[in-house]
């Protein structure tokens, strides 16, 4: 594998997996972004 | 400019930017990737969420540290490919950086996230390959030229090392010196003795006598330097400086034979003038 593609190949799995897991790990914190506890506890299965 | 006139003109030294990457901006994205953890941060403070908090600061602190060990990491390769003779670095910085990177993004996924293990493991290992395709790994080997010296890269390095320590010393007293003739003359011993270095890079067969020659010449250089600089704050007298004239006179042109010496490859001659010369210095009082 020659390196320039090995290097584009490194940065789109780095940017993809840290900026992924960073960003959703923000949207987690937000209440309004989570699954609301109320409606966890209401809809129970059968 | 016939060869001893060009030996006479040293190349003025020019200072390589392999430490700190201040011109580079390699390394860099690790600062980039994990801002969206400091609004986290700021927003778990916010909602009291303490799981949040620990997350989302420790990982971002775990990436921001990441990103300075893998700056670290780059700027000793960087010394060690500029190198020809050099020992690899003590620790691993880029591999260290990369686990940390794997393992906080994996840890982020899983309890930042809510991610299955499996999933988090995936991210992890994601992370850790993007690291090391990036970025490579951290050199491991000696870097030698093969030659019949029977000084190993490490002895060779080290003596490289101090003799480049001593320059700066030589320098750094040169700067305490309030004679413009002086401080020129300094100088070009200190481009002289670089160059010198340089060679020894280039080849390591002469390593033996140079190691003599740095620690005789060199030494009484950063000694007599180091010695009128101080004494020249308590009093100058015109003898002192006569003296010290002398024995940058002498410094100098033994560190032009020197360069021819190496040039010539004579092992012999070399080693009855410093032996001679030793005994100058000596006799000056410098060493």
């Amino acid at each position: 594998m020659s390196k320039p593609l090995r290097s584009i190949i490194g940065l789109l799995l780095l940017v993809t997996t840290v900026s992924l897991a960073t960003c959703q790990s923000m949207l987690n914190v937000i209440p309004g972004n989570q699954p609301p506890v109320s409606l966890e506890k209401t809809i129970r299965p059968l | 400019m016939n060869q001893t006139e060009q030996l006479r003109k040293p190349r003025p030294f020019q200072k390589k930017h392999g430490k700190g990457l201040l011109y580079t901006g390699r390394g860099l994205l690790l600062y980039i990737l994990p801002l969206p953890l400091i609004p986290a941060s700021i927003l778990s403070f916010v909602y009291g969420d303490f799981t949040s908090i620990v997350t989302n600061v420790g990982a971002c602190t775990a990436f921001l540290l990441a990103a300075s060990l893998l700056r670290k990491g780059i700027a000793e390769e960087k010394q060690y490919l500029d190198k020809k003779i050099a020992r690899p670095p003590k620790w691993p910085l880029k591999t260290i950086a990369a686990f940390i990177v794997s393992i906080t993004t994996a840890w982020v996924a899983f309890v930042g996230v809510d991610h299955s293990f499996m999933t988090s493991v995936a991210f992890g290992l994601g992370a850790f390959a993007g690291m090391t395709l990036l970025y490579g790994f951290d050199p491991r080997r000696e870097k030698m030229i093969t030659g019949t010296h029977g000084y190993t890269a490490a002895e060779i390095s080290q003596t490289i090392d101090d003799a480049q320590a001593q320059i700066i010393g030589i320098e750094q007293a040169n700067k305490q010196i309030h004679n413009r003739s002086f401080n020129q003359r300094i100088r070009v011993i200190c481009d002289h003795a670089r160059e010198i270095l340089a060679m020894l890079e280039e080849d390591p067969g002469d390593i033996r006598r140079a190691r003599k020659f740095l620690n005789t010449y060199l030494d009484g250089a950063l000694k007599v330097t180091e010695g009128y600089a101080g004494m020249q704050k308590k009093h100058q007298s015109e003898q002192l400086t006569q003296k010290f004239d002398n024995v940058l006179q002498t410094i100098e042109s033994v560190f032009i034979e020197q360069k021819q010496k190496l040039l010539e490859d004579d092992v012999l001659d070399l080693d009855v003038k410093i032996e001679v010369l030793t005994a100058q210095l000596k006799h000056e009082g410098v060493i």
